[in-house]
């Protein structure tokens, strides 16, 4: 504590220049509010993890691998390329300019809208004021009326791993890679390893995914995690399960499954066992919130942590997700504004980039009956989607959730080519009530990936067309 | 550790609220869920409970003072600190206790602490709505789950939101009131129309009952063009039916005054134009025909006007509508009548001639489209038969929406109210 500091009264705080950050700014700054965003990183932070080293550099890299895979993989239909040589220092150049282009965009947005973007890290010392430590080594404080804290989360670090950015990654190292490297270890079969571990395939890496779970990509649906199992291997990506790291030794991990240790070799390994929310050292709690053991802040469902404090985004419970930070953005910037307002969507979609795509939208299968929704569900298989063949990707499924009671879809998940540019119409679909006839009802154009979804209805109505009658169709 | 309370939304849509008495005191000891308040709602008097316990150090008003929705109603000392398993914001938004008014529950507030990702356990989350209409719900304080669907496959429409936000029962709190920042400029600073007295004048702020009045009467003044029809009936028969029935049933007979009587002619006569018994939506651009008909009964209180309701006027004999309707004004003069009694109307009948007045003209209450005043009866000398005769006559005045009504309906409901308050007999054949 800071005896005698000097505060500047502001009007609107936020903490955090991510898409959480800045989309509460924006918000706050259209209802009339004076608002001053602290970002660690000041201008060139803007944009946050999503910008800089996730959702957007990652994507950048899987296209990348995606492109050069796909090149390949058309030999069978007559194309011949020579030279698939990657040149990893140039797509960071590359990639670069993407990421800047869109941070700059972020900070364009804010100066439109007046928000003074401030250098420095925030740390709350009392109930409405909070300590900014400025590059310059200097302190300053701000006392505000209202503020939105958007801290966002780091990678998770394995206490048997510790990261050297050299031999042990994190996500974020990856993603600068200027050279691929020649095999790699993935600790983690969660949606980041599953994607990461798939673009270095791609581009040369020898990869083997390791999980201590007896499942790839935990927590969604099972069937979905056989599909990605089976397409991992097919592209050389060896998958070991149920398997704990021990430790580093001197030619790469050892790891132990049933109570058998060995040794992987790798030139480095990546941890991608999930992220941390950074509120360990923000001094939350003294505005009078509380976190939950696992570090996120317990948030009414107007997203208020304390009296004229909200949190959003990956410091919150639920999914560490872009979108869901963004959404949240709204309505805590509202809640602090007077406006009634609930964060309480049915679904926050999920998608994965891997090969086959996945997107997830809703509850899964079991999670539904476990709610003792009366159930149904229909898979509609890729292998009869034209669209799907001539992507010469046949792999995959489209799955229908329903809850007969109110007769409404409650599920969507989807694994195949472009899925992830159909998790939006899954979700609208869930949010409005949509029935089985309502999507059967609504015409798909031809030949697209979006006719699985409907095919899948058509199954749950009973007038399956490309599939033979009540094929994959369940009840309880 | 001091902690706040603050006044909830309670779910009428209100704003403020008016604080009648404090049942505690600066230093008392309370303990959760003790009633620390008596306070004033839209019509009702809810007995306020709070979540906190500890020491009183501060109280949010005096007595008789406006307290707006979100404002600290009370902050206490609490002698254990902080409890890492209290829900967020337990310090200064708590969620409120089980409210009653009236003796009746009005409902109980889930802080919702988890999130609600992928179809929590929320019943409000699980309800069938739109995300618009869901969005709509929070803003109005209405609960999905609690509420009627009239969409297709059950989802809850825009329309039902809004109908049960403009209700007297606007659903359950979705426990979103209390933890929302209060709006900023809640206090009203428009300028006030002001009367310059001398300095002997007393001012007498504006409170509770009189207050709503003040807002509805105004409100149905400025929006609602009133077109009045004025009749005379010839009340000859109409005595005679009261006398007959005093003296059937004198053990009756402090109830059976001439209002069952009016209000069962009233009903007869709105079954036989539903137009009349209907509500008008300016906002949906719609109106609503009422099936079952609700006669409001405009009643003096010491406290100010009050209306309470019998419901399904139409289908009660006349004794059931007196020992009602006794029964309904000595609970709304006392103030013991509940929300439900004193809402829910779909047509209002004033007794003008309790007051002594011959002739009066009736502000309708909206949405309700009609009210009608019945004067009292004199004798006057009117023409019968082309000579001067004395009758007792009654003056009523038939008021209606102009914005649904013209002069010809209104007038045909109005020539029906006469010719069965001329011929009371008719209503034998209205038994059911």
């Amino acid at each position: 504590m800071v005896v005698g500091e000097m505060a500047e009264g502001i009007d609107f705080l936020v903490v955090g220049g991510g898409p959480g950050g800045y989309a509460a700014a924006l918000r706050a700054a259209q209802l009339g509010r004076e608002v001053v965003l602290v970002e660690r990183d000041g201008a060139a932070g803007l944009g946050g993890t999503c910008v800089r080293v996730g959702c957007i550099p990652s994507k950048a890299l899987i296209e990348l691998a995606e492109t050069r895979h796909r090149a390949r993989s058309f030999e069978v239909a007559g194309l011949h390329a020579d030279s698939l040589d990657v040149d990893l220092a140039r797509f960071q150049t590359w990639k670069g300019g993407i990421v800047e282009g869109l941070s700059h965009g972020v900070e364009t947005l804010l100066r439109h809208e007046r928000v003074r973007v401030v250098s420095g890290t925030a740390t709350f010392n009392k109930p409405s004021r909070v300590a900014v430590a400025l590059p310059d080594g200097n302190v300053t404080f701000f006392e505000f009326h209202s503020a939105v804290v958007a801290t966002g989360s780091v990678p998770m670090e394995l206490a048997v791993l510790p990261r050297d950015g050299v031999r042990v990654l994190n996500s974020t190292d990856v993603l600068a890679l200027t050279e691929v490297p020649a095999s790699v270890v993935v600790v983690g079969a969660g949606y980041i390893g599953v994607e990461l571990g798939t673009a270095l395939a791609k581009l040369g890496s020898h990869v083997t995914i390791i999980e201590a779970l007896s499942r790839v990509l935990p927590g969604m649906e099972q069937a979905i995690g056989r599909v990605m199992l089976r397409s991992l291997k097919r592209l050389g990506i060896e998958v070991l399960l149920g398997v704990e790291v021990v430790g580093l030794n001197d030619s790469g991990l050892v790891i132990r499954a049933n109570d058998v240790e060995r040794s992987v070799d790798a030139t480095c390994i990546v941890v991608a066992v999930g992220r941390r929310p950074n509120t360990r050292e923000i001094g939350v709690e003294t505005t009078g919130a509380h976190l939950a053991p696992d570090g996120t802040v317990k948030v009414h469902a107007s997203l208020l942590a304390a009296r004229g404090v909200a949190a959003i985004g990956d410091i919150t419970p639920g999914p560490a997700l872009a979108h869901k930070a963004t959404a949240q953005a709204e309505v805590a910037a509202e809640s602090l504004s007077g406006v009634a307002r609930t964060f309480n969507p049915l679904v926050v979609p999920a998608v994965v980039f891997s090969d086959p795509e996945v997107a997830t939208v809703g509850l899964t299968e079991d999670a539904a009956r476990a709610l003792g929704l009366d159930v149904m569900v229909a898979q509609f298989p890729l292998t009869a989607s034209g669209r799907a063949a001539t992507l010469g990707a046949p792999e995959g499924f489209a799955r229908l959730i329903v809850d007969r009671g109110q007769d409404a879809v409650v599920g969507v998940h989807l694994v195949g080519p472009l899925v992830s540019e159909l998790a939006g119409e899954a979700a609208l679909a869930v949010e409005m009530g949509a029935s089985p006839e309502d999507v059967a009802g609504t015409i798909h154009p031809h030949p697209t990936i979006s006719e699985s979804l409907h095919e899948a209805a058509l199954m749950l109505v009973g007038r399956p067309l490309h599939v033979p009658a009540s094929a994959n169709i369940r009840t309880n | 550790m001091r902690r706040d309370f603050q006044m909830p939304d309670i779910g009428e849509g209100i704003a403020e609220v008016e604080i009648i008495e404090w049942r505690i005191g600066i230093g008392d000891k309370i303990r959760p869920d003790q009633i620390v308040a008596t306070i004033q709602t839209d019509k009702s008097v809810v007995e306020m409970p709070t979540p906190l316990g500890g020491t009183v150090v501060f109280l949010g008003a005096e007595a008789g003072d406006l307290l707006a929705v979100g404002a600290v109603l009370i902050s206490v000392e609490t002698e254990n600190n902080a409890n890492d398993e209290a829900p967020p914001g337990a310090d200064s938004d708590s969620p409120s206790p089980p409210m009653r008014t009236s003796g009746a529950l009005l409902g109980t507030r889930d802080p919702v602490v988890e999130s609600t990702l992928l179809a929590g356990d929320d019943s409000s989350i699980r309800a069938k709505a739109a995300p618009s209409v869901r969005r709509l719900a929070a803003e109005r304080g209405v609960n999905l789950a609690a509420i009627h669907a009239t969409g297709p496959g059950g989802r809850v429409t825009r329309d039902d939101v809004l109908e049960a936000a403009a209700g007297p029962a606007s659903g359950l709190p979705t426990g979103t009131g209390s933890a929302v920042e209060p709006a900023r400029s809640i206090s009203t600073t428009r300028p006030v129309d002001r009367w310059e007295g001398g300095e002997d004048d007393e001012h007498v702020p504006v409170r509770g009952l009189r207050r709503q009045i003040a807002k509805k009467m105004v409100e149905s003044w400025r929006n609602v063009p009133h077109i009045i029809d004025y009749r005379e009936v010839d009340a000859s028969r109409l005595i005679e039916a009261r006398r007959t029935l005093r003296e059937a049933r004198p053990e009756y007979a402090a109830v059976l005054t001439y209002v069952p009587l009016l209000v069962k002619v009233s009903a007869i006569a709105l079954r036989r134009h539903p137009l009349m018994n209907a509500s008008f939506d300016e906002e949906a651009g719609e109106y609503v025909l009422h099936r079952r008909i609700h006669v409001g009964i405009a009643t003096a209180t010491s406290d100010g006007l009050l209306v309470p309701v019998v419901r399904d006027a139409d289908r009660k004999s006349i004794l059931e509508l007196a020992v009602e309707l006794g029964e309904l004004v000595d609970l709304a003069r006392s103030r013991k009548a509940t929300q439900e009694q004193l809402t829910g109307g779909t047509y209002t009948v004033n007794n003008l001639g309790s007051i002594g007045a011959s002739m009066g003209t009736p502000i309708i209450r909206t949405p309700e489209v009609g009210i009608t005043g019945f004067g009292r009866i004199t004798d006057r000398v009117v023409a019968r038969d082309g000579v001067p005769v004395v009758r007792p006559i009654m003056m009523l005045s038939s008021v209606g929406d102009h914005r649904l009504l013209d002069g010809d309906t209104l007038g045909s409901f109005t020539a029906t109210l006469v010719h069965l308050l001329e011929n009371p007999y008719e209503l034998l054949m209205e038994l059911v």
